[in-house]
């Protein structure tokens, strides 16, 4: 369904600023129905690819969504693809507009592509939406600001599921709830993929939550892919020693388990950024001179792919 | 790593001296739409060398907390119940005397770095200005004081460190320098709002070890405040579960987690995605979502998303004792049930 090849994002930021490469020839495929973990620390460009892949920001290379090339797609041909691909955001009432109210938000992409539907047939859509995401009909009438953040997310959702889209983009849609609306938004997007044969393409830097909804997970540092790999073998036997250090990092509710381990040394966006090598040699525990010298391309590991020169020791 | 000699040392007979002792504190504000009551009828105890961590929900009161143990809610709150600091009250001290206080026994770490620090200062001056105010240290006493501290601290080339600004500092780092600020006084208390939220979490893993570390070599006391349960089971020793305003439970932390008896704990824990449990496909979430900030209240605060809700419910539930009276080891729990049946009890196994 999505295939991309070699996504780049290139941010100038002037004449004398130098050049950073937000995401660096990132390859990958999402398949119709499947859910697509995206993680990495800040800097390690998740927001930026996605942005890519919604025009958001120019990028080079290739990406195939339904044999059509996002990147090069104009006018009618754009907007009309545009239709089949919503993204959800981090902070869900930043995401709504809080002069308008929430029948009209979830009713605005219709109005867009549908112009053709009554708006009394749009606001009954919108209201079938909103209840199948878990609101009722008193909440049509009422604005962002009388929400809390987990039912601002809903709406958010509903809004982007209205015109059925085929793929979802998921901007860290639950890193700013509540821990006990975490669990019910995670498990509404759950069910809304079956209902609706919804792809996902999820961010999060929470490794649990991804391993709740993903199939697949995609590991990214610094613009590169690090490891891509199915869910059962990234979380019991990851590649990677950054995927590995990501899943040692994630505190677990248990007193009797030994607690994160941190790495050594280094945070991200702090080391230095010279090219060539690996751009993670700097706090790799397994560095060596190979790793500055060569960049470490992907090749297959189990039922994955993963770019380290050390993937098997 | 530097030696952290200058740091109160730990001694065995202070061991068990209450440092903190809160009495059925309440924070309100008044406004025109009535009185919203952030804080109800809290009490606690906090000793020597231990670490009380305090979970919660957003708008559960737990930062309102802190402010109050430091006296630093806005004018419009109005304070009730008693806050003893080795036995005096601080609560309607003179300001003079909380100034004091401030920064020298009590020191308070808080969320978002970045806020927290004067972007126009460089990191020294605002390392050193506690410092020079509370112990009466000379500039260059106060500079290699602040030196030793971000040593202590695990960041690099402290000296340059010192006349850079906030915004020159990646985030963890900016959280360690906040980290090295609150303990430039030898406080006996830290108070942490939150420190390790905005971090990614590899970061975050460095900044719990850095604080266990402190705490080994110090035997500071803290109070741990976030809405993580992972990164409490980490470092408290004691837990105190947050809910609209009142401590639902309290307990030492392998008992929290292995038995949790408040159906909202045992709930929580249930919820959370985790990467030590065995996969499923829908996640046993809390239904509902939690009160505003405040929110006047009839009963069990908790009643509207229980699922062991009863008619009893309607009546406040006190904080009870479970299992033996004996202080430190004492759990207790705001629930009319006697003991949860297990399969609200049991957390996941």
């Amino acid at each position: 369904m999505l295939a991309v090849r070699e996504l780049t994002v290139r941010y100038d930021a002037g004449r004398r600023a130098r050049v950073r490469t937000a995401v660096d020839s990132v390859t990958f495929e999402l398949a119709a129905g499947e859910s697509l973990g995206l993680v990495g620390e800040s800097g390690s460009g998740k927001s930026s690819l996605v942005r890519a892949l919604l025009r958001l920001v120019p990028a080079s290379g290739v990406a195939l969504f339904e044999g059509r090339d996002l990147l090069r797609l104009r006018g009618t041909d754009l907007r009309a693809t545009r239709e089949h691909l919503q993204i959800i955001f981090q902070d869900p009432l930043a995401a709504l507009d809080p002069r308008m109210r929430i029948a009209e938000i979830v009713a605005e992409p219709l109005r867009e592509f549908r112009p053709q539907l009554p708006a009394s047939e749009r606001r009954a859509l919108a209201r079938s939406m909103l209840e199948r995401v878990g609101l009722d009909a008193t909440h049509l009438d009422r604005y962002p600001h009388e929400f809390s953040g987990g039912q601002a997310q809903r709406i958010g959702i509903a809004r982007a599921l209205v015109l059925r889209p085929r793929l979802l983009l998921c901007d860290e849609p639950v890193a700013s709830l509540d821990v006990s609306i975490t669990a019910q938004i995670v498990n509404l997007l759950h069910d809304l993929k079956r209902e609706f044969g919804l792809s996902l393409l999820f961010i999060a830097h929470d490794l649990a939550t991804v391993r709740q909804v993903c199939e697949r997970v995609m590991v990214l540092y610094r613009g590169r892919l690090m490891e891509i790999a199915p869910r059962e073998q990234l979380y019991s036997a990851a590649r990677h020693p950054y995927t590995r250090a990501l899943l040692a990092a994630v505190p677990t509710p248990d007193p009797a388990h030994a607690g994160p381990a941190a790495l050594a040394v280094g945070e991200p966006g702090t080391a230095p950024t010279e090219p060539g090598g690996c751009a993670f040699r700097h706090r790799c525990p397994l560095s060596a001179a190979r790793c500055s010298t060569e960049i470490p391309q992907l090749r297959a590991a189990g039922s994955g792919l993963v770019a380290c020169h050390f993937a098997d020791s | 790593m530097a030696c952290v000699t200058h740091l109160i040392p730990m001694s065995t007979d202070s061991g068990t001296a209450t440092l903190l002792r809160v009495n059925n504190l309440c924070v309100d504000y008044h406004g025109v739409h009535g009185t919203l009551r952030a804080v109800r009828d809290l009490s606690f105890e906090l000793r020597a060398q231990q670490c009380l961590g305090v979970v919660g929900e957003s708008a559960c009161g737990k930062t309102q907390l802190l402010y109050a143990l430091m006296g630093l809610n806005s004018n419009a709150a109005q304070l009730r119940g008693s806050v003893q600091y080795r036995g005096e009250e601080l609560l309607g001290a003179a300001p003079r005397r909380l100034a004091a206080l401030r920064g020298r026994r009590l020191a308070m770490v808080f969320q978002d770095s970045m806020g927290a620090l004067n972007p126009y200062l460089r990191i020294g001056v605002q390392l050193c200005e506690g410092a020079r105010a509370q112990l009466g240290l000379t500039r260059s006493a106060a500079q290699s004081r602040a030196a030793t501290l971000l040593e202590t601290v695990q960041i690099d080339a402290p000296a340059l460190r010192l006349r850079q600004y906030p915004h020159e500092l990646s985030g963890g780092m900016r959280q360690r320098v906040m980290i090295a600020m609150a303990l430039m006084c030898d406080p006996e208390i830290l108070l942490l709002d939150e420190p390790t939220t905005a971090l990614d979490v590899t970061v975050q893993a460095q900044v719990l070890a850095l604080l266990r570390e402190v705490r080994a070599r110090t035997g500071i006391a803290m109070i741990f405040v976030t809405h993580d349960l992972g990164v409490l089971a980490a470092i408290a020793d004691r837990v105190a579960v947050m809910y609209a305003g009142r401590v639902v439970e309290l307990a030492p932390v392998a008992r929290l987690y292995a038995t949790p008896r408040h159906p909202y704990t045992a709930g929580l824990l249930r919820s959370m995605p985790r990467l030590d449990a065995p996969l499923t496909a829908r996640l046993p979430a809390i239904p509902g979502q939690p009160p505003r900030a405040g929110a006047p209240e009839s009963g069990c605060a908790f009643a509207p998303r229980c699922a062991l809700v009863h008619e009893r419910c309607h009546t406040l539930p006190g904080l009870r004792a479970v299992g033996s009276a004996e202080s430190a080891s004492t759990s207790w729990v705001a629930c009319h049930v006697e003991a949860p049946p297990p399969s609200i009890r049991e957390a996941w196994r």
